[in-house]
């Protein structure tokens, strides 16, 4: 018995030293394999460096103001002022002309549901689809924006107002260019069924950002040109003259003519010389009231990309426009009647214009027409900066005026006109614009020569209104005014050009994207 | 008092016994051919319930009389049975099964004998991988395992797409994963290996057998194990095969007199009441009308394709090893096409005592062009017939047309794409070191470190297609250059436990795992080059940039094995993972599954069914996850605005940020039944299956004005793929001299949305409809209602009466899912001589032929169809005509989606078709062991309804491309002739 005990306590002794060399031998491996799988939940809690998410954003106002530069610069994106809008919205008036398939393809007076697909993404111009990327930029900001991220109270203000600025400017667009659209603010900014709103609440939304700017002060009528207040910023002479514009097509004309008062008696701005319109060496400029920056500094090789790397800040507009002489595409051209429309002694017909024989910006031999049944002109403003061919395709850089003082004095003038209130100062508006074109240094000297606006209108036997329209005509061609300023004034119908273009009342708008109405359960075919 | 007596009677009986046969003590060890003792191997007296194990060292100690029988079992090696006789010592060798080890099937993190296995697994039968040569890992699957559908890229080098059991997912990777000797990699790697150096392949199907690969199995696992050497033995293996591939099918074209009278007709037609058109001046001029170049022929030429293997194999005592050599260099039809890649492959292992260690090494280069024509190859179809291949006008013969020679279509001659050089080099390592220590016999830590490591370079070289204006500019040229590396590591950590007590034999196992993915790269460019140069121009358009991303994912694994006697077996596994691509919130995913099998075949009832050789009934659960690839970034910090002192960044939103995205779960039901009859000479395995995905990672499209430029990610919706695979095998041993063998599979599966999102149901994108109760992603477009006898152009029905066409009038066309697909094989050997023929098919999809919606197209100045001209309305000729009127004016958009491009996609294929012989054994002396000759033919014929070049169509994973005919790399026949030798 006790021999059986003794060999069983045997065993079990050699057993367990046996185990204990196995479960030594099992640590060292253990330890040896856990450090190379590094053993720890830790292995998972790390900051995602493949991405930046909204998460670790909006958090200081360094973020907020790259935030803001994200919101100006939609307005440059290929399918706004950093190519087709300059493009699309010209080849709608009658001051140039363009091919077929142009008008095919930009959706020219032709409502049918194919047309719908230009606006859908990546397959379209992309105006509808920048337009409201720029908007969300400019929601998040006015959401985002408060006092622990900006404590200045007065730069918290400068963001602000600019983002109430842009937005209100990307919404005047969609409210002339389609009538009718989803309205997106800060409520509904991320709601993804919104139903179309007419064009009266765009304008009280528009009015609505404005006045808070200007009832609040919220930005300066001066930018000094430090960082974050560099020229070219909304101010409020930008938001005056948006306001007034915004008034002109309700047709609220006494409201117009205030507002727009106070952008000329602010004395901020003038007039620069004609060759100076829309160039380089204007931009930024006292006759700027807002544009669109760009700049050739930082050429990608892909003009084509709106954002990133490969993207260029500089504009295709000038590649599009000029003549196939010099390798342009030349996909629009001025029209015979707008060339008739310049009278004698007016400095903006070469400035603006070029006619075979004449010299073409940046380009040796002189301008030679053309051949292919398109009449002899090419657009020559705002082509200063030149272009190129090729890659990279489209180096312009000249700084897009989509509001200069010249429009400012002839929508005061307009607005003048209309109420029926101040003719004479209605007059002297234009003729500051006028003496400008032909060279006087002020309007007693351009009357003198006879050349003042009710001089015009008494030779032409028409009224104030109908020759301010001309003044307007030839002052902002080419600048994406023309086809709205004719609805405005409900011109559009009786413009012969239009009519034989197939203008109706039905596609004086664009349709809304197919795409988008697919997608909405809120939206139905027109 | 009956009772009780009887009772009392029995004790006696036994007491009786006891003392008549006397019980004698046995003891020994048993241990393995290495000398090393078993532990834990069951002793039982043979008929008899009595038994014991043996303790650590291998020892046992038994009672037993005489006559009885000692019968002696541990799992993996053959049974040994002793009568016991008058010794008292037995001590006993097992010997591994190598029998059964050929019917082991490798299931993720061990294997297990295929008469155990309870989940759907398809084994390839890697004989045929040795038959039928192949370049590339994925194509040998195709129509040779049930549920698993490949489609087959024809262009060189690329990857096939392979479907397990249906779409399972709407957005993102469907794809298998693939695991190489233990190291978990996606389907790209498949063209990273040499097929000569497998030694197995399997797909994991259902959840239940994938579940261990928990979050990355929910398309299914495909499991590859390299080939190792044998001990004691010696082995080289030679194979060389060398073909030349043509392009099969091409598409029948205008020639210059027929694309003369098209552009005529496309002008004057077009002419308005303002605006009169006439035919283009070319079409006029008998100079240019004398040219008719035939592109296609100009194009697609032979190429030689050649693929060779050297290996040697063998090992000593406790060593072996496997080294291989591959080299494949196919080209394409298409110049500047191809694919080379060479593979070498070193596996082995030693042994000692308790301690195994080894590694299994595939080093690869592989170089792989490409050409800008196949991006984008209807610039071989459309460009016009009466270019001459050398345009003496024109500078080098290439370049767009001359004016003179062409109205409007200005495409540039395809032999210029030439002068652009595509390529992407890679050379890489997939990898896999290990060590595992025995402690005791069935008790074992493994541990693994896996690499797959590949370094890319890829260059763009672009000279300008048009070279009569590179002589004066330097437009439209560049060269990209791009290198990254990939760096993956695995780790793994198993542990493992088998134990057969009598009947009862249990698998245990544990795990953990981590994989740690970094990819880091530089992506540099340059353009305006220097004419006739590669040197950009100094200080103009350079750019560079870099890129970096980072994926963890960490696992927790277990899975048990159950089986009584191998007839009643169990299997239930557990996995945990964490995924750095989801925020805190929903890092960690459980995934478990279960399954059983029931041996019926084996139970004493069915004994009198001899034509009945095996039939097993097997069910299961399982879940398995999804991932996303990345993490998704939500802001873009890539913005910029150029202020008047400088340019300055911008950031704004990309999408809408989902802070609660989680996991998209795949629940699987799989219920199967394995049979075999005659000995085995007919097997049938059938399986059904129900693979339902829920709370699927989707993108959501939202309107424009959203403002959002990326869809934003949700998990929403469900759907479910449901069917039936069924594998059929016969052998014929006719005779000594004749055998013959028929294979044949077939899989049915139905793709259904069940549920989409609370806000919609439907879902509509690039022509295409997701909608509850349909498959997803089926054809969608408009019905035609015949042409419009005043225009000529196409009438569509509107079929919701609003007197408009539009959006709303838009209905199902068809489906992209194929409703079967099946794969035969034919193979048998007369006397020295082989012959087999392997067909591969689907039936029941609709394609969506956008080559002809592009080349059928009658509204633009390109070379077309011929039929164009038959079929295209004509007021006074062909007022019958069916196709629209020829004219550039299109405002009616007559080349919508529409039913006139949906067409059935069935086919069935002639994949490869095949003689050898098998050169006598006389005719060699000594080392020679087999020579055998071959020639085969791949993609012979097709049967084929669809009027496009091949219905067999890749697209590369995007579930809204499925069954749509882009012009794709042209389908390859090839000839080729093969020699296998063995030394």
């Amino acid at each position: 018995m006790n021999t059986s005990i003794n060999s069983t306590y045997k065993k079990a002794q050699s057993l367990f030293i046996q185990l204990g060399l196995i479960v030594k031998k099992a640590f060292l491996l253990l330890i040896m394999l856990f450090t190379i799988s590094s053993c720890s939940e830790d292995f998972l809690e790390w900051v995602p460096v493949n991405a930046v998410t909204a998460e670790n954003y909006y958090q200081n106002e360094v973020q907020m103001q790259k935030a803001l530069n994200a919101a100006y610069s939609a307005m440059g994106n290929r399918g706004m002022y950093g190519w087709w809008l300059p493009v699309v919205r010209i080849i709608r008036s009658d001051n140039t002309s363009t091919s077929e398939a142009q008008m095919v393809q930009h959706s020219i007076f032709t409502v049918n549901d194919t047309d719908r697909y230009l606006f859908n993404r990546n397959n379209g111009d992309g105006m509808w689809n920048s337009i409201y990327i720029g908007i969300l930029r400019c929601n998040l900001i006015l959401i985002r924006t408060n006092e622990l991220n900006v404590p200045n109270p007065q730069t918290r203000n400068l963001i602000l107002g600019q983002a109430r600025f842009l937005r209100a400017l990307y919404n005047y667009h969609l409210v002339t260019y389609w009538n009718r659209a989803p309205l997106m603010l800060e409520q509904n900014y991320n709601a993804i069924d919104v139903p179309l709103s007419d064009a009266l609440t765009f304008y009280s939304a528009i009015e609505n950002d404005l006045k808070i700017i200007i009832d609040n002060e919220m930005l300066p009528w001066t930018y000094d040109g430090s960082a974050g207040r560099e020229r070219g910023r909304a101010s409020m002479g930008s938001a005056f003259s948006l306001l007034g514009k915004i008034y002109l097509f309700q047709g609220k004309y006494a409201e117009s003519a205030a507002a727009f008062d106070r952008v000329v008696s602010s004395n901020v701005y003038s007039l620069i010389p004609v060759n100076n319109i829309f160039s380089l060496a204007g931009d930024n400029g006292p006759e700027s009231v807002f544009e669109i920056q760009f700049s050739n500094a930082n050429a990608g090789p892909n003009p084509f990309f709106d954002d990133g790397v490969n993207a260029a800040e500089t504009t295709l507009r000038n590649q599009t426009l000029a003549p196939n002489q010099y390798n342009g595409w030349e996909n629009a051209w001025p029209t015979q009647s707008l060339v008739d429309a310049f009278e004698p002694g007016d400095l903006r017909r070469a400035a603006f214009i070029v006619v075979p024989g004449e010299n073409f910006p940046t380009r040796t031999e002189p301008f030679a027409g053309t051949d292919r049944n398109r009449g002899p002109y090419a657009i020559k403003k705002g082509m200063g900066s030149g272009f190129s061919t090729g890659t990279p395709n489209g180096t312009g850089e000249e700084n897009f005026p989509v509001i200069r003082y010249a429009d400012v004095l002839l929508m005061y003038a307009e607005a003048l006109i209309r109420a029926n209130t101040d003719l004479n100062k209605a007059a002297d508006l234009i003729d500051l614009v006028r003496a400008r074109a032909f060279g006087f240094a002020n309007i007693n000297l351009l009357r003198d020569e006879e050349l003042g606006i009710n001089q015009y209108a008494q030779a032409k036997s028409i009224n104030l209104f109908e020759a301010l329209k001309h003044e307007r005509r030839v002052e902002l061609c080419f600048e994406g005014h023309r086809y709205t300023d004719l609805q405005r004034w409900g011109d559009a119908a009786s413009n012969p050009i239009l009519r034989d273009r197939g203008w109706t009342a039905e596609n004086a708008f664009y349709p809304i994207s197919r795409e988008d109405i697919d997608l909405s359960s809120l939206i139905d075919n027109e | 008092m009956a009772k009780s007596l009887k009772a009392w009677i029995t004790i006696l009986l036994l007491v009786a016994s006891g003392t008549l046969y006397a019980q004698q003590q046995v003891t020994g060890t048993i241990s393995d051919e290495n000398n090393d003792p078993i532990p834990f191997t069951n002793v039982l007296i043979k008929g008899t319930q009595q038994g014991t194990t043996s303790d650590v060292n291998g020892k046992y100690s038994i009672l037993a009389e005489e006559e009885q029988v000692l019968v002696f079992s541990y799992i993996g090696y053959s049974t040994v049975e002793v009568p016991v006789g008058k010794q008292s010592i037995i001590n006993v060798q097992l010997k591994a099964e190598i029998g059964s080890l050929q019917e082991v099937v490798v299931i993720g993190y061990g294997e297990v004998k295929k008469q155990d296995l309870t989940g759907s697994v398809a084994v390839l039968d890697t004989e045929e991988l040795t038959r039928f040569p192949v370049a590339n890992l994925g194509s040998a699957m195709q129509g040779r395992l049930s549920g698993v559908q490949v489609v087959n890229a024809s262009e060189p080098g690329a990857n096939p797409q392979i479907l397990v059991r249906g779409f399972g997912t709407i957005f993102g990777d469907p794809n298998p994963l693939v695991v190489i000797d233990g190291l978990q990699t996606g389907v790209g790697a498949l063209a990273n290996i040499d097929p000569n150096s497998i030694e197995s392949l399997q797909v994991l199907k259902d959840a239940s057998a994938a579940a261990i690969y928990g979050s990355r199995a929910a398309n299914g696992v495909i499991i590859i194990t390299t080939k190792k050497g044998r001990e004691d033995s010696f082995e080289v293996n030679y194979s060389s095969e060398i073909g030349v591939q043509m392009a099969a099918n091409r598409f029948d074209l205008m020639n210059t007199e027929e694309y003369a009278d098209y552009t005529s007709k496309l002008y004057v037609n077009s002419s308005t009441g303002l605006v009169q058109r006439r035919p283009p001046a070319w079409t006029q001029n008998p100079d240019v009308l004398a040219v008719s170049t035939d592109w296609q022929n100009e194009i697609f030429s032979p190429a030689l394709m050649q693929n060779h293997n050297l290996n040697f194999s063998g090992g000593g005592k406790g060593s072996t090893y496997y080294m291989g050599f591959g080299y494949l260099n196919q080209q394409g039809v298409v110049p500047q096409t191809g694919f080379e890649r060479y593979n070498f492959q070193i596996n082995s292992q030693i042994k000692r005592n308790k301690f195994t260690a080894g590694q299994s090494l595939n080093l690869f280069y592989r170089d792989k062009p490409q050409s800008e024509l196949t991006g984008n190859a209807s610039r071989i179809y459309e460009v016009a017939p009466q270019i001459p291949v050398s345009d003496p006008d024109n500078l080098n013969g290439l370049g767009a047309p001359l004016p003179s020679r062409t109205g409007g279509n200005n495409m540039a001659n395809p032999l210029a794409f030439q002068f652009r050089e595509t390529e992407t080099k890679t050379y890489g390592v997939l990898g896999n070191v290990y060590a595992e220590y025995e402690f005791v016999k069935g008790l074992s830590l493994r541990s693994d470190l896996n690499i797959d490591l590949s370094s890319v370079s890829f260059q763009r070289l672009r000279t300008p297609v048009d070279q009569s204006q590179a002589a004066i500019t330097r437009n439209d040229t560049e060269i990209l250059l791009r290198n990254f590396t990939n760096t993956q590591l695995n780790s793994e950590t198993i542990l493992r436990y088998n134990r057969m007590i009598s009947d009862h034999s249990f698998n245990i196992m544990v795990g953990y795992t981590s994989i740690h993915t970094i990819t880091k790269g530089v992506i540099a460019s340059a353009d305006n080059l220097e004419p006739g140069t590669r040197v950009p121009q100094t200080g103009l358009n350079q750019l560079g940039s870099a890129e970096y991303r980072e994926e963890r994912l960490l696992s927790q694994l277990a899975r048990v094995n159950y089986n009584y006697q191998s007839r009643y077996l169990f299997t239930a596994s557990i996995r945990r993972d964490g995924s750095s691509n989801f925020g805190k919130n929903h890092r960690w995913g459980i995934f478990p599954s279960f399954s059983a099998g029931w041996q019926l075949g084996d139970e004493a009832f069915m004994a009198p069914l001899d034509w009945l050789s095996t039939l097993k009934i097997r069910a299961g659960y399982g879940e398995l996850g999804r991932t996303l690839g990345s993490f998704i970034a939500t802001m873009n910090s890539d913005i910029r605005y150029p202020w008047p002192t400088g340019m300055f960044n911008g950031t704004a939103p990309l999408t809408v940020p989902n802070e609660d995205l989680r996991w998209e779960t795949v629940k699987q039901y799989n219920l199967g039944i394995d049979m075999g009859f005659f000995d085995e000479k007919l097997r049938v395995n059938v399986d059904l299956y129900s693979r339902q995905s829920e709370d699927m990672i989707i993108r959501i499209p939202v309107p424009q004005y959203t403002g959002i430029i990326d869809q934003p990610w949700f998990n929403f919706g469900s759907m479910v793929n449901k069917g039936i695979e069924v594998e059929l095998s016969y052998n014929h041993q006719a005779s000594k001299n004749f055998n013959q063998q028929f294979k044949f599979n077939i899989t049915l599966n139905r793709n259904e949305l069940l549920e989409l999102d609370n806000t919609q149901d439907t879902l509509v994108a690039n022509g295409t409809l997701t909608t509850i109760g349909q498959p997803v992603a089926v054809h969608y477009g408009w019905l035609t209602n015949g042409i419009n006898p005043q225009n000529g152009s196409m009438r569509f029905r509107d079929l919701d009466g609003d007197g408009l066409i539009t959006g709303n009038d838009r209905v199902v066309l068809g489906s992209p899912h194929p409703d079967a697909f099946f794969g035969f094989t034919w193979s048998a050997n007369i006397r020295n001589f082989d012959v087999s023929l392997f067909l591969q098919g689907v039936l029941g999809n609709q394609i969506m032929n956008e080559s002809l919606q592009q080349l059928g197209s009658t509204h633009r100045d390109r070379n077309r169809l011929r039929s164009v001209l038959d079929n295209a309305w004509d007021r006074e000729n062909n007022p019958e005509g069916t196709w629209p009127i020829i004219s550039l004016r299109d405002e009616n958009n007559n080349d919508r989606i529409s039913e006139r491009y949906i067409e059935n996609g069935d086919y069935i294929r002639v994949r490869n078709a095949q003689v050898g012989y098998v050169l006598p054994d006389g005719l060699f002396k000594g080392a020679v062991k087999r020579v055998r000759l071959y020639a085969s033919v791949i993609n012979l014929l097709t049967i084929t309804g669809y009027s496009g070049l091949d219905p067999d169509l890749n697209n590369n994973g995007d579930v809204f491309s499925l069954g749509r005919d882009t012009f794709r790399y042209p389908p390859m026949r090839s000839y080729n002739f093969g020699v296998q030798a063995s030394f």
